[in-house]
């Protein structure tokens, strides 16, 4: 409890009594419209500093004058986490344009064996389908596919003038991490190709993925001929 | 348009007003190094973010007496040129430093009295309380405690807290 007022009196408490927070009889009213623009008001809670210092309060500040100022944290980075099998990944949140039911993805012929998946149906336009899995090299591309993609979201991304559409198992939603948490990815044990990792940071006691929006876009053209 | 802020405080039953944009920082009233045979005035010396800073009561220095220790008694951290033009940091302990103001430098007048035999009284300008004296804290600390306090406090805080 906070220490009492050096005078030993509370402060009167008028506007639960005749104020806004009463029954509203109080002639300022009129003038104030509410009692916190009320002096009154104001200097009530003036008075709430006119209280002793406690010694463990002076201890504590001067503890804490005594360290280097911090300097506030950076802006999050935010991103959107999804899982491909069992390997977790982000992209910013910028590059996210829709998350999509699953729907049947037309194939095109000839192209079972890349990337592609086929197109796929989104608001009347049909957009190339990737497996993000297989550029990743986290599904061999002589893994038989279902049409219907293993995933069950459609991730519906857009990077500069292109736009795709990639299945995953997983949707968790937005998640924000600041600059410094982003550690390098380890080369040896990461199962998704580093090259298209920007970093990796932790949720839930998973390593995270973080990916290179402009390299794996970059991949993603050159591979759609393959 | 010549609006500026001020941070009010008190010294005994008067309010007086420092110019915002020197003040680093208002801090609580912290545990002061003491420092023996300070000059009057002088409240000690703490640590503020890993560099010794003086303090300076100005209830003290104005009053006679040491500024009480309250929640609304408050360290103002201002940035202090001495008379050689060197910058330094210094601690200002002031009674009701919980208040800020926004006025217009027109609305100080100069009322021609003085305060010492030589000094005059800094602009005032009035409001629904009375007067409010706008002060700059080099015309309360005289030169030799502004020496005395940046030529040696470097050495004083020997220990951390």
């Amino acid at each position: 409890m906070a220490p009492p007022l050096r005078n030993g009196r509370e402060p009167e408490d008028c506007w639960s009594r005749i104020g806004d927070a009463g029954d509203g009889s109080c002639s300022e009213l009129a003038k104030f419209i509410r009692c916190r623009n009320c002096p009154v008001h104001a200097k009530a809670a003036a008075d709430l500093l006119d209280r002793a210092l406690a010694p463990e309060y002076r201890r504590e500040w001067t503890e804490h004058f005594a360290q280097a100022k911090k300097p506030a944290a950076p802006a999050k980075i935010s991103s959107v986490l999804f899982r491909i099998q069992s390997e977790w990944l982000a992209l910013p949140t910028q590059v996210f344009q829709e998350i999509a039911e699953n729907r049947l993805i037309h194939s095109v012929p000839h192209r079972r064996q890349g990337v592609v998946l086929g197109l796929a149906n989104i608001r009347g336009e049909l957009l190339i389908c990737a497996c993000l899995g297989r550029l990743l090299g986290l599904q061999s591309p002589a893994q038989p596919e279902n049409l219907r993609a293993t995933g069950h979201r459609l991730l519906v991304v857009r990077w500069d003038a292109d736009r795709f559409v990639f299945p995953v198992d997983e949707v968790q939603g937005i998640h924000r991490f600041q600059a410094q948490e982003l550690r390098e990815p380890p080369t040896s044990t990461a199962r998704a190709n580093p090259a298209y990792t920007k970093g990796i940071f932790l949720w839930r006691q998973q390593s995270v993925g973080f990916l290179h929006p402009e390299r794996l876009f970059a991949a993603l053209n050159r591979n759609l001929a393959l | 348009m010549n609006d500026v802020l001020f941070l009010l405080f008190r010294l005994g039953n008067d309010r007086y007003a420092i110019e915002a944009r020197r003040v680093i920082e208002v801090i609580p009233l912290l545990e002061l190094k003491q420092w023996p045979q300070a000059p009057k005035g002088v409240a000690g010396i703490f640590n503020y973010r890993g560099r010794p800073v003086p303090a300076v009561d100005l209830c003290e220095l104005t009053q006679g007496r040491p500024a009480r220790a309250l929640l609304s008694t408050r360290i103002i951290v201002v940035n202090h040129p001495d008379a050689r033009g060197a910058q330094h940091v210094l601690g200002l302990v002031a009674e009701h430093a919980t208040e800020m103001l926004r006025k217009n430098i027109g609305d100080f007048v100069d009322t021609g009295l003085k305060d010492g035999p030589t000094r005059r009284l800094g602009p005032t300008c009035m409001d629904a309380h009375g007067a409010i004296q706008w002060v700059d804290e080099k015309r309360l600390i005289s030169e030799p405690i502004s020496d005395l306090l940046f030529s040696n406090s470097a050495q004083l805080l020997d220990a951390p807290y």
